[in-house]
């Protein structure tokens, strides 16, 4: 029979670390009361877990003359990190870009060629820059080396932002010019300016109580969504609402095992990760609806999730059942069309979407008079009140006025492949218009067309797809409108040459916009693939279809 | 009474043990060294807060570890307490023999048997009366020995 003793006594052959020194390194965590201190920072090393389990520290990333990575700029729009596939922190996780699709996946960090892993990335509003954590590896040596680190989109220029404790989980600001984060595993919510100065601490006014994690800044800049705990529930989180100077701190959710809020583009809707899976919460009334099931002794644990920049669609990240994989998900904004985007042994987990430069304008504003999709086109003229857009991943440049209220909504890709098609809608909102908004084209558009909107589709035979009619006119679509602007096709015939200069790359893909005034809005969708623009005449009348639109005025 | 000179002093003296006590008990080598780095900064924090400073941080260390094994479970639902331990890297039989134990039996035994602690402080530690630590110590004493010598008998 074994000696327990001796056999136990074989734990002296392993060497302990000198810990000392991190003990007087260390800030404490927060003890009152102790219950409660030891349950949340269990939840905070839970959920970084959960997350990917990169919690961590670090020297200077100095990596700043890396070279660009072309493959990283070419809609790669979706930002993951990748570790070694081992439950528990990983210790090798580097960020990568990968198409939507989910192939192209590109690494964009070399942390560990720095002793590092580099974790949560954000991006800026702007998708310019990526926002980032680099630690080192072990928990042990997480202390004044964690830090929030800039850099740019194809991973180029690396500068390090903020030199706390446990500095994580950065936040931008809506006009990208301040970086929310958690200091010390949650014992803080933060705010830096993105050149590192004026680092502050967010006072939270409430009965809210640490670990906070997950800072997710409201798209109208006013206030700030985190996971924290409850005072009465200490072995809870739940997500908060605050405003950005901490102030009227609100519970919004009744769980006790939410976390990982995530705005939508407009800022209507809070998704979050509950106990059994992924849902969403309407801001206004506090209503929730489910969007995955993942049960835990079925399925596994839905977690962080991110919105499409329009919102129709969300990433979220999937542990399965016996916690030995994590992989990215990609599902429709009612729940629809749920499938995996990542696979392997590696880790793949806290995917964000690219934000779209048109949902950085927020104020709804009376709809122009001037013909919008006029304005739409002129996308040279950036000064005055036109406002320049871009969408790098279609490569598509659009100008809009800038007293508009933009937001949008992604063409689903089946209303007739592969993009041999133009579409242009106007309809007026519908009482709970951004149900609408929400909705994939084109059955609800076309359902809410109104007697004086356009609807064109063209397929490869230059006929109406996919069935819709425009109501009130029978099977019949309307005729090409007559107000056509001038518009030529390049030299070579895979161009738009218009007149004023504007210059449109081949290859374009669908592209869709969603503009309203509160109460009345309309879709403009605009679908161009290479073989429009191979046909000389239907990239004119594309094109001359955008021309043609108008707004009327209220 | 305790200062940092007399507080480095108990590190050296248990911080070892403390952390080899903790590291069976969680089959986690970083949470382990956060959990006893935790425990001496916040012993460093009290001050003169604490009376009998070997035993608390004892009793401050399995907290900790015990508190955030407990999240990961709930958390990941799954069999992520096993999944996580992994002693050393070479995994050994006595931590494979160990992770097939409950948390609170590992605990017991580990105290007992390699931190030579009587019943009596072992249920200072754990939270738990000592009638309760001589249960599981007898549960897991009988199931791990079960366990080391059918891996002995394999």
């Amino acid at each position: 029979m074994p000696d327990l003793r001796e056999r136990l006594g074989e734990l002296d052959r392993l060497e302990p670390p000198d810990l000392w020194s991190d003990a007087l390194r260390r800030r404490p965590r927060p003890t009152v009361p102790r219950r409660r201190v030891r349950r949340a920072f269990a939840i905070a090393v839970a959920l970084a877990v959960a997350a990917g389990g990169f919690v961590i520290v670090a020297q200077a990333f100095s990596s700043t003359s890396r070279s660009p990575n072309p493959a990283a700029s070419d809609g790669a729009s979706i930002l993951l990190v990748r570790g070694r596939a081992v439950v528990g922190p990983s210790r090798d996780s580097e960020i990568y870009r990968m198409a939507q699709d989910g192939s192209a996946v590109t690494k964009l960090t070399d942390a560990v060629g720095e002793g590092m892993i580099a974790t949560s990335p954000a991006w800026s509003p702007d998708g310019s820059k990526i926002a980032f954590v680099l630690a080192p590896p072990g928990i042990a040596d997480r202390s004044s080396d964690t830090g929030i680190y800039v850099m740019n989109a194809d991973g180029t220029d690396v500068t390090r932002v903020t030199y706390g404790r446990y500095d994580e989980r950065p936040a931008w600001s809506p006009d990208g010019s301040k970086i929310a984060f958690t200091r010390d595993q949650g014992s803080w919510l933060m705010v830096v300016d993105v050149d590192g100065s004026h680092v502050r601490r967010i006072r939270l006014d409430g009965d809210v109580f640490p670990p906070y994690q997950w800072p997710a800044w409201s798209p109208d800049g006013e206030r700030i969504a985190f996971q924290a705990s409850d005072a009465a529930h200490a072995n809870t989180n739940a997500v908060y609402v605050a405003d950005v100077d901490g102030g009227d701190a609100a519970r919004m959710t009744p769980g006790d095992a939410d976390g990982y809020p995530a705005w939508s583009p407009d800022g209507s809707t809070i998704a979050f990760a509950g106990p059994d899976g992924i849902r969403l919460l309407d801001v206004a009334s506090g209503s929730q609806r489910r969007l995955t099931r993942c049960d835990p002794r079925r399925c596994g644990f839905d977690f962080a999730p991110g919105w499409s920049p329009y919102a129709s669609r969300l990433l979220f990240s999937r542990q399965n059942r016996a916690g030995s994989s994590i992989q990215v998900f990609l599902v429709n904004a009612d729940g629809s069309g749920l499938h995996r985007l990542t696979s392997g042994d590696l880790w793949s987990t806290e995917a964000s979407w690219r934000p779209s430069a048109l949902q950085t304008t927020r104020t709804p504003a009376p709809l122009g008079t001037s013909p919008a999709l006029d304005a739409l086109g002129r996308w040279s003229e950036t000064a005055g009140n036109r406002t320049m857009l871009h969408d790098e991943d279609d490569g598509f440049t659009v100008a809009y006025p800038s007293d508009w209220s933009v937001s949008n909504t992604p063409i689903n890709d089946r209303v007739c492949s592969p993009y041999e098609i133009l579409a242009l809608a106007t309809y007026p909102l519908r009482p709970g218009g951004d149900a609408v908004m929400d909705a994939q084209l084109p059955s609800h558009a076309v359902d809410d067309l109104g007697p004086d909107d356009i609807l064109i589709w063209l397929n490869d035979g230059g006929n109406a797809c996919g069935g819709e009619r425009r109501p009130g006119t029978g099977a019949g679509f309307p005729d090409r409108p007559a107000a056509f602007g001038p518009l030529t096709v390049c030299e070579g015939g895979d161009t738009l040459c218009p007149s004023d200069g504007r210059e449109i790359a081949p290859g374009v893909r669908g592209w869709w916009m969603w503009f309203r005034d509160g109460n009345r809005g309309f879709y403009v969708f605009v679908g161009m693939g290479e073989r429009v623009f191979a046909d000389p005449a239907r990239a004119q009348l594309a094109w001359d279809v955008l021309d043609s639109l108008r707004v009327d005025p209220r | 009474m305790t200062d940092e000179i007399e507080l480095e002093l108990v590190y050296r003296e248990e911080g070892s043990r403390l952390w080899r006590a903790v590291l069976a008990y969680s089959g986690d080598r970083e949470l382990a060294d956060d959990a006893v780095a935790e425990t001496f900064a916040q012993a460093l924090a009290r001050g003169e807060g604490i009376r009998d400073v070997r035993l608390w941080i004892w009793r401050t260390a399995f907290r900790i570890a015990s508190g955030e094994l407990k999240d990961r479970r709930r958390r990941f639902a799954g069999n992520v307490s096993d999944a996580l331990y992994e002693l050393s890297d070479d995994r050994t039989e006595l931590a494979n023999a160990l992770s097939h134990l409950s948390p609170n039996q590992r605990a017991a035994l580990i105290l007992h048997y390699y931190a030579d602690r009587p019943t009596k402080q072992i249920a200072a530690i754990l939270g738990m009366s000592a009638a309760t630590v001589r249960v599981h110590l007898s549960h897991g004493r009988k199931r791990l020995r079960s366990i080391l010598e059918e891996q002995s008998d394999a």
